[in-house]
């Protein structure tokens, strides 16, 4: 039977620490996608996600028996973000301008151009929407996992997901270039 | 349901997490404002899911493996002793120094004896460097970290030692590493093992030690290492690229986590490990000893 992140984790704090190995090898993809889709830096991501595996061993005496390790651990990952990007050019401003002076208004996009653009729209959202986004679509958190690890109701959770993809769309066709595929205020048959 | 009202359900209908019996989809049935909305929206949040991320390494780096390894080191010395880390250590030597000061004894106490294990003591290994004869009887393995300050200390004192016994001791170094309170431990010893693959691992080796002051715990030590490996010859370019490559990274973790020792520097001689002092008469006293045996 395979053991729960929980109960690895226990253990690890108990002392066993080959279990963190399992811990490791089963969320350091997750981890690694969160920093990246996030920051589009890859060497970055990577070292970042090593840096929350040592944090967790680190502050492994504050993992309770109540304790989620997603929602823990995710909160070391947001915490260590904070402290890596706290001092540097805010990376979405930068986007916007390279963004600004490459878009291309008349050229419709092929798909996979299209999503590399998408990305950085993503990228070029404040912070806080851009990482409700990527916790939302990407990490497979419940809307209460989401609202316990952002100190957040759950209502405000469901309300701010819709906000934010709504201005990811329209960064998106900022960026893009593209015609509004959609105007709300001329109802169209789905 | 108002339009306002719907806004909230939204995010949870594009990303299918809707309850099946949600009063909003029979608003979106009858509203055609909220349908263009969902339908703009969750051809964005489908197009999410094909944004690209790179294949990240399954491998835990040098760092994330030091840590475990002191971890392990930190719990082991919890179970054995209440003491804090590292204080066990110091005590041990200087309550040696006291004992052999009133005693006149010699200093080497085998720790094998007081029934503490440490694994890999063995010497003649291939991935060891060694310095010495290779056919010498006998073997000092030295585990060691580039920016402990008694390991400096010790340096000296080993080198007269081998001269000393020319032919009849060798010595191997093995790494490790107290990243915790030595952050530039590791860069120093992929610095000797770069220096290694253009053949010159112990004068970097001995260069470490010897300005260990000017580097130890400075923001970018590569900056002293690089003179450093110029000053012996070294190809610069490719001493750099070696200090940062995966190789030299894995050959010291690989040492660090097959080891148990408890502080640095530590010296075994035939697999046990000995006690000494940074004089030349406490290592006479050891290696004497095992001489005799031979």
């Amino acid at each position: 039977m395979e053991l729960t992140d929980k109960t690895l984790m226990l253990a690890v704090k108990a002392g066993d620490l080959d279990q963190f190995g399992v811990l490791f090898q089963r969320h350091h993809n997750a981890i690694f996608a969160f920093f990246y889709r996030m920051t589009a830096d890859a060497s970055t991501s990577e070292d970042l996600t090593q840096e929350v595996f040592i944090r967790m061993l680190k502050y492994r005496n504050t993992f309770g028996e109540d304790s989620d390790l997603r929602g823990w651990m995710y909160q070391i990952a947001r915490n260590l973000r904070a402290d890596h990007f706290r001092h540097r050019v805010p990376q979405a401003a930068l986007l916007q301008e390279i963004q600004a002076d490459h878009a291309s208004p008349s050229q419709r996009l092929e798909q996979k151009e299209r999503v590399a653009v998408l990305h950085q729209a993503l990228l070029a959202l404040p912070e806080d929407r851009r990482e409700l986004l990527i916790l939302a679509r990407y990490e497979e958190m419940k809307y209460e996992q989401i609202a316990a690890l952002l100190s957040i109701e759950v209502g405000a959770v469901k309300v701010r997901v819709h906000r934010a993809l709504r201005e990811l769309r329209e960064m998106f066709f900022k960026m893009s270039g593209e015609e509004t595929a959609c105007d709300v205020k001329k109802p169209t048959t789905i | 349901m108002r339009c306002e009202e719907a806004d909230n359900h939204i995010a949870e209908y594009v990303a299918g997490r809707l309850a099946a019996d949600s009063p909003f989809r029979n608003h979106l049935a009858e509203c055609a404002r909220c349908r263009t909305e969902v339908r703009g929206l969750t051809e964005i949040w489908t197009d999410l899911d094909e944004v690209h991320v790179p294949k990240v390494s399954a491998v835990m780096q040098p760092r994330l493996l030091a840590t475990i390894a002191e971890t392990k080191l930190e719990i082991s010395n919890s179970r054995r002793t209440p003491m804090p880390y590292l204080i066990k250590p110091i005590l041990t030597v200087l309550l040696s120094t006291a004992a052999a000061w009133f005693l006149g004894h010699s200093l080497v106490q085998p720790l094998h004896e007081a029934g503490i294990t440490v694994e890999r003591p063995a010497a003649n290994n291939p991935d060891d460097h060694y310095r010495g004869d290779a056919n010498a009887p006998l073997t000092l393995v030295e585990y060691g970290d580039y920016e402990c300050p008694p390991c400096a200390t010790y340096n000296p004192v080993v080198n007269e030692v081998l001269k000393r016994y020319a032919g009849q001791v060798k010595l191997e170094y093995r790494h490790f590493a107290m990243t915790r309170i030595h952050p530039n431990a590791l860069l120093a010893a992929a610095a000797a093992e770069a220096a290694g693959k253009q053949g010159h691992y112990w004068e970097m080796h001995d260069l470490l030690l010897s300005g260990q002051q000017r580097w130890a715990k400075q923001d970018n030590p590569e900056q002293f290492f690089v003179p450093m490996a110029a000053s012996i010859g070294l190809d610069s370019n490719k001493f750099l690229e070696d200090l940062r490559g995966p190789e030299v990274q894995a050959r010291i973790v690989k040492q660090m986590a097959e080891t148990n020792i408890q502080a640095v520097p530590a010296f075994f001689i035939n697999g046990h490990q000995i006690q000494v002092l940074p004089n030349i008469e406490s290592f006479v006293a050891a290696i004497d000893v095992e001489l005799k045996k031979k």
